[in-house]
């Protein structure tokens, strides 16, 4: 098991239908760096996010996780059609089948991996506070039977999600607003809460679809700042897409490219800025012309 | 409001007019033609009387809404905002006084009212534990339910078959009769998981129909249409009827005169603990993760997964936990009536139910249990417009949703005071 990446991509093929989204996209993310994706529209950026995360059951390859002192096939918890062998073998039977019916993205969460969505998806209905203890189910005491009862062992439980949940409405900056319904929040706001509420799962590693996108250049480098936070204080990986390059250069230790559904460089902000490759994709330039990001 | 200066009767009169005509379009054909074998009478007194009061009542209303107070009642009812509202951390509501005053007014209320009454509110509680159950699965959870009343079906049959092939009795069913909803809430949840909104609707719809065709058709065990006797509670076995074959009589025992009441009494009395503990239970479920999780699920089931929550177990314990209070309140209702057959498990029941949700507001108790008061005592109250009940059932539907689209009752959100964060 290697310890020094945290996520393995390997051959990783999707194709819907006929249209080939990704093709042999191969990376590896480093224990406790900052990695961007980024790529031009339609690059499949999210393509990959979505299989990673596991909303998408990818069409082949193979994704592994190693968080929480294990390695977990990301392909494999989604639930994967019955082979052959597994006619013979009754524990690769059922293993297959309990993940064929209660297999999903929310076991790719439960083994250390969180995301937050390009278009925000929170719990607009329910405050602040309430969008971030739904993110600690996984923690909570969750017996019925002590619930109803109020027992000590339960209320020392939601004390501790509680003190969790201020804990990251401090780092997200958003204390003051505890009390406010999700919806009602700024949109800036709403990008902040759904990074603490990714964090309150207790992830190894987080992905961040489009996290700047709307926000203006302060609240960018307010981001920027959380992010380094997540790295340096809580041994988070963090892995993002984004389109602003200013922010992606600043703040990611490694960078992949993805060019219609293909890696076509990866390697620190200083290599990437001087690959012709990616400056050709981005700009559509004659390779060899005279461009800088 | 300064720039109001009078009332524009020109406007007015023209409002009148056209909400005259209007309803000479509607009330023409329906109340001005009287069928008469194959003849038919026109009544134009009839259509002329209703075209007036709406004339009439256009006008004062146009007018109304002219005036100053009328500006300001329309100007307050158009900014409503209807959204949850989070309480401010320890709040305490001030209606606190009122829960000891319900409970001891609801103790008192079978030796006071008369068995009319009685059965009327019997009739009222079992419709709060449907909607307390639907509430569930529909506020909650987000999952519209339109054959909850094959779970009502379920309570309902459970005791009266398990009275005649088993032996089993009020109490014993109880309990069982709730476990064995909740399975059945589970058979219908799993295939149906993957299904959202108007998809879910139609096949609970079909499922409360399966229910209700099987009750109807497999006559050999559930009688059919003929319906099925129920059995009455026992007190710690003393029987509520005349004469029992064994064992000890309540009115025997006590020394009482017989009286038909005593049955309804105990019935009440054990009704109305059961629905508290129903309520204390709710109040408690929806501050638990559970609670919650179902919530969230309502909101935003892809972000569900993403933090990690099961949704099929979250929508399985929905619809279990919905299904059994639906069961409980079948058990009540069979041992009230002393019969149970299919007629009283039709759609139309479904549809009062979900009535019940949708007027108290989606996931509000207590909009739930006037919502359920409301619409069973007041048909009954009305006794003599039973024959346009569903037509008021459509007013009332209409009226609501355009001046409280969310409810009676808008629904709250706990606030939690902020304390010093730390993170293990």
């Amino acid at each position: 098991m290697s310890q020094e990446h945290i996520l393995k991509v390997e051959n990783l093929v999707m194709h819907f239908g006929g249209i080939k989204a990704l093709n042999d996209v191969t990376f590896d993310i480093k224990r406790g760096s900052v990695s961007a994706l980024i790529g031009p529209n339609g690059a499949g950026k999210t393509t990959v996010f979505n299989c990673l995360t596991g909303f998408y059951k990818a069409t082949g390859g193979k994704i592994l996780l190693s968080a929480g002192g294990k390695e977990t096939s990301i392909i494999k918890v989604l639930g994967e059609p019955f082979q052959f062998s597994d006619y013979f073998s009754p524990i690769a039977f059922f293993n297959r089948l309990k993940y064929k019916m209660f297999g999903g993205s929310h076991l790719v969460n439960r083994a250390g991996l969180s995301r937050t969505f390009q278009n925000i998806r929170l719990f607009k209905e329910m405050s602040v506070v309430e969008n971030l203890l739904v993110a600690q189910h996984m923690r909570v005491n969750r017996s019925m039977i002590a619930g109803i009862l109020n027992t000590k062992a339960y209320r020392k439980a939601e004390e501790e999600a509680l003190e969790r949940v201020f804990y990251w409405l401090g780092v997200v900056d958003l204390e003051d607003s505890a009390n406010r319904l999700a919806g009602e929040l700024s949109y800036g706001q709403q990008r902040r809460l759904e990074i603490a509420r990714a964090m309150c799962t207790n992830p190894e590693i987080v992905c961040l679809d489009e996290p700047a996108a709307g926000l203006n250049p302060s609240e960018t480098e307010a981001l920027t700042k959380m992010i380094r936070v997540l790295r340096d204080e809580h041994n988070t990986t963090v892995l993002l897409i984004e389109h602003d390059m200013g922010m992606v250069m600043d703040i990611s230790d490694y960078i992949v490219v993805l060019d219609h559904g293909e890696v076509i460089a990866e390697g620190g902000p200083e290599d990437i800025k001087s690959n012709p490759k990616v400056v050709a994709a981005y700009l559509g330039a004659e390779e060899g012309e005279e461009v800088t990001l | 409001m300064s720039q109001v200066v009078g009332i524009n009767f020109k406007k007015s009169s023209i409002d009148a007019l056209v909400a005259g005509f209007l309803a000479l379009i509607l009330f023409g054909p329906i109340v001005g033609v009287l069928l008469d074998g194959y003849e038919f009478d026109a009544e134009f007194g009839r259509v002329a009387w209703m075209v007036a009061v709406v004339v009439v009542g256009r006008f004062v209303m146009s007018c109304f809404f002219q005036t100053e107070k009328g500006v300001a009642m329309s100007f307050k009812y158009a900014n409503h905002d209807e959204g949850a509202k989070v309480l401010s951390p320890g709040h305490k509501s001030k209606m606190v006084w009122i829960i000891p005053l319900v409970i001891v007014v609801g103790l008192l209320v079978p030796f006071i009212a008369s068995k009319y009454v009685l059965t009327v509110v019997i009739l009222g509680l079992i419709y709060v534990l449907l909607g307390l159950g639907l509430n569930i699965v529909v506020g909650l959870a987000g999952l519209l339910d339109l054959g909850f009343v094959g779970f009502y079906a379920i309570g309902a049959y459970g005791l009266a078959l398990g009275y005649e092939n088993l032996g089993l009795g009020f109490w014993s069913m109880l309990p069982i009769a709730a476990i064995l909803a909740a399975f059945a809430g589970a058979i219908l949840g799993f295939p149906v998981l993957r299904m959202h909104g108007d998809y879910l609707a139609i096949v609970t719809l079909g499922f409360g129909e399966i229910i209700r065709l099987i009750l109807t058709n497999w006559a050999s065990f559930t009688h059919g249409p003929n319906g099925i006797s129920a059995p009455l509670p026992t007190l710690f076995g003393l029987e509520f009827k005349r004469r029992s074959k064994d064992g000890d009589t309540f009115h025997e025992f006590f020394n009482l005169p017989y009286d038909s009441a005593y049955k309804y009494m105990f019935i009440y009395l054990v009704l109305f603990a059961v629905v508290w503990a129903v309520l204390f239970v709710k109040h408690r479920l929806v501050k638990m993760p559970i609670g919650r999780a179902w919530e969230a699920l309502r909101e935003d089931e892809i972000a569900c997964r993403s933090l990690g929550l099961n949704h099929v177990l979250v929508k399985l314990s929905a619809f279990m936990l919905g299904a059994s209070t639906g069961g409980l309140a079948g058990v009540f209702f069979a041992t009230y009536q002393g019969f149970v057959n299919p007629s009283s498990f039709t759609f139309f029941e479904s549809a009062l139910i979900l009535a019940i949700v949708v007027l108290g507001g989606m996931g509000s108790t207590l909009g739930v249990v006037i919502a359920a008061f409301c619409l069973t005592v007041l048909p009954e109250v009305l006794r003599e417009f039973a024959e346009y009940r569903v037509l008021m059932f459509g007013i009332l539907m209409v009226v609501m949703m355009i001046w409280k689209p969310r409810g009676i009752v808008r629904v709250t959100r706990t606030g939690f005071a902020a304390r010093k964060g730390v993170v293990k």
